[in-house]
């Protein structure tokens, strides 16, 4: 049996699905609402919408951001200027609207309910593009940059990154032409489950920044991904890279490695790991091993020097 | 209770299925490992053999770990799931009704949270050391505490009503459900530690050990030693608890040993394995079907029944999907759910009548 729908009805679905389609791409590509030229009233809604405002306005222009930037962004070390700015605990239209602002940015991920709330209210909403690498975190930065009208300090910024990230190409080829690259994995177990990172992700663009071969990633593995006692036993990595929490959970660990580093440390079944054997498990600050922005160089720096101590540590083993 | 031939025929083809399915289940992993290597690594552990290299001896041992675990969790479960369909004289009860899941999702919260830092200085200092054995310890006794609390409430004057126990059960499950939605809202923003809780909820079988299999094996011996006192009186029971009375039936005391044995099991479970639904509903109507009507029956079927049910579902995806495609929780509501409806509809007339 078949219903027949008028051609009318078709019509408007057509026209509503087409309406959708539109609307979803405008919200990827432009701000939507009316956002002035040179906004001075910015929410930045995440970490990463953080680092990247941060990095492009001076405070004064920044309206408000959510506390959890405190631990997982670039304003982790609480710098006094942004003292002053307003902070709110969740991402909610009613406290952002209490902000008066005239552009928030957000994460691709973040409540599209929100989001709509806020357009209908006639703020314009930026949102970020998803960042799995370099060349993401170079577009959200030029993204916002077009946004806040601050494309020549972005222009500036990336050429600054590029070279940083030059200079972190350059010191890896080195570093490979004395040893075999390290064969790293990320790890991270705070008693559910234990989980990696392939390729994709932005630890995997900070492992390739510093010349570390990524075991998940050549599995074949893109994206985060779960990573069994067996798994670690049969990579047997020579470097495991963890996240250290800052503020949020402090005193987890009071070891290196936060939760993570020190259930590798202590799992008996994990004891035979070169990684744990010979101690070359090191951690990253939260606010670096997640990030989602432009820091991705910044962790990229971190990771860098630690796998230098590491090297130097190893070398004076050897000599020993 | 005497044993006929039937039965020592079924327990032998129990025990050789469960032998074959665990050899089975050590055979896959992750890593290529030689079957030669899994049975020398496997005979190590026993002193029958020279042990392998440390890594690939403790990959052997992992994957025997989790055979044996994956055994106990399926047994006690569906022990678990018997007993209580048993005690409420309802075919649709399961252990979370009395609170199990809820409160060990609640204990392994807590241990998660102390295990991520959000704890006092002194807590975390007298914790350190203790992770490994802090979720599987919370998350026990938190169901265990949660079933008691249901239990105390819905006891007047040593008399528990199966009703009353129901509904004190529904009350006691929402507050617990509450309390570990507003852990896992506050834990939002820490995403490893929310990420963590999320995962808990899931139940695994990946990387368990010795402990976490002496844990359920210890509380399963301990919930079957239990039957002899039961069997006979639910069935007994079916009728109503004035004709099991009236039969000579104390079915006061029967409650409450079945509910201890069946929070005992579910809770050492839950507690090593996370949260896996539907074994402890789906094994005893599976057991029924096939034959095992009676609990003086059922309830010693249920046990094998349940590992093997729990062991050739875990690794059939295994084989299927590949390994960590799909935690056990997952995969037995997506599996589970439509394989019982379907039983439920090709057996309507048997169904019922239970």
């Amino acid at each position: 049996m078949s219903f027949p729908i008028p051609v009318a009805f078709r019509g408007a679905l057509a026209l509503a699905l087409a309406a959708c389609v539109a609307c979803s791409r405008v919200e990827q590509a432009a701000p939507g609402g009316s956002a002035p030229a040179k906004p001075v009233r910015i929410v930045a809604t995440s970490a990463t919408a953080v680092d990247i405002v941060a990095a492009l306005v001076e405070p004064g222009r920044i309206a408000g951001f959510p506390v959890q930037a405190l631990e997982y962004s670039s304003l982790h070390a609480e710098p006094p200027q942004f003292a002053a700015i307003a902070k709110f605990e969740a991402y909610l239209a009613e406290p952002v609207l209490a902000l008066r602002p005239d552009l928030v940015v957000i994460d691709p991920w973040q409540a599209p309910e929100t989001s709509a709330r806020l357009r209908e209210a006639g703020v314009s909403v930026l949102a970020l593009p998803e960042v799995r690498g370099l060349e993401d975190a170079y577009a959200a930065l030029r993204a916002v940059a077009q946004a806040v009208g601050e494309p020549e300090r972005a222009e500036r910024l990336q050429g600054e990154l590029e070279k940083r990230c030059e200079g972190l190409r350059e010191r890896a080829a080195k570093r490979s032409g004395a040893r075999e690259p390290l064969r790293a994995l990320c790890y991270s177990n705070f008693g559910g489950a234990g989980s990696t990172a392939g390729s994709g992700t932005t630890v995997h663009a900070m492992f390739e920044l510093v010349g570390l071969r990524n075991l998940t990633a050549e599995r074949g593995t893109v994206g985060h991904t779960a990573a069994t006692f067996e798994d670690l036993l049969a990579l047997d990595p020579d470097l495991i890279v963890t996240s250290q929490p800052l503020k949020m959970g402090e005193g987890s660990s009071g070891d290196r490695g936060g939760a993570s580093g020190k259930l590798l440390r202590t799992e008996p079944m994990l004891a035979g790991l070169r990684a744990v054997r010979e101690d070359r498990i090191v951690a990253l600050p939260a606010w670096l091993f997640a990030s989602g922005s432009h820091e991705l160089v910044t962790g990229a720096e971190k990771l860098e020097s630690e796998v230098e101590a590491l090297l130097a540590r190893l070398e004076g083993e050897a000599h020993k | 209770m005497k044993l006929d031939a039937k039965d020592l025929r079924a327990a032998a083809l129990y025990a050789l299925a469960l032998a074959g399915l665990a050899l089975a289940s050590t055979n896959v992993g992750s890593s290529a490992l030689k079957a030669s290597e899994l049975l020398q690594g496997l005979g190590a552990m026993f002193g029958l053999a020279e042990p392998l290299e440390r890594n690939v001896q403790a990959i052997a041992e992992l994957r025997l770990w989790r055979a044996i675990c994956t055994i106990g969790v399926g047994a006690a479960l569906a022990l678990s799931g018997g007993l209580i369909q048993g005690m409420f004289r309802n075919a649709l009860a399961s252990p979370s009704l009395i609170g199990v899941t809820g409160g060990a999702s609640l204990g392994a919260a807590f241990a998660i949270l102390i295990v991520g830092g959000y704890a006092p200085r002194l807590v975390l200092e007298n914790a350190a050391g203790f992770d490994a054995v802090l979720i599987p310890l919370f998350s026990f006794l938190g169901a265990l505490g949660t079933t008691a609390l249901v239990a105390m409430i819905a006891s007047a004057r040593g008399r528990t009503s199966v009703t009353t126990l129901l509904l004190v059960g529904i009350a006691v499950n929402m507050c617990v459900a509450g309390v570990f939605a507003a852990i896992q809202f506050l834990s939002l923003e820490d995403w490893e530690v929310s990420k963590a809780i999320l995962a808990w909820t899931f139940g695994t079988l990946d990387d368990r050990k010795g402990l976490h299999c002496v844990t359920v094996l210890t509380a399963l011996a301990l919930s079957v030693a239990a039957i002899p006192f039961v069997a006979r009186e639910l069935d007994l029971l079916k009728a109503g608890e004035a004709d099991a009375q009236a039969l000579g039936v104390d079915v006061a005391r029967t409650k409450r040993i079945a509910l201890v044995a069946a929070a005992l099991s579910a809770s050492a479970a839950v507690a090593v394995a996370g949260q896996i639904g539907f074994v402890g509903l789906v094994v005893p109507h599976l057991v029924r079907l096939c034959g095992a009507g009676s609990y003086r029956k059922l309830l010693w079927h249920v046990v094998p029944a349940g590992a093997l049910f729990l062991l050739g579902a875990d690794l059939l995806q295994r084989l299927l999907l590949g390994e960590g495609a799909l935690q056990p929780g997952v995969m037995m509501s997506l599996v589970g759910g439509p394989f019982f409806l379907f039983l439920l509809v090709r057996n309507r007339r048997e169904v019922s009548t239970w």
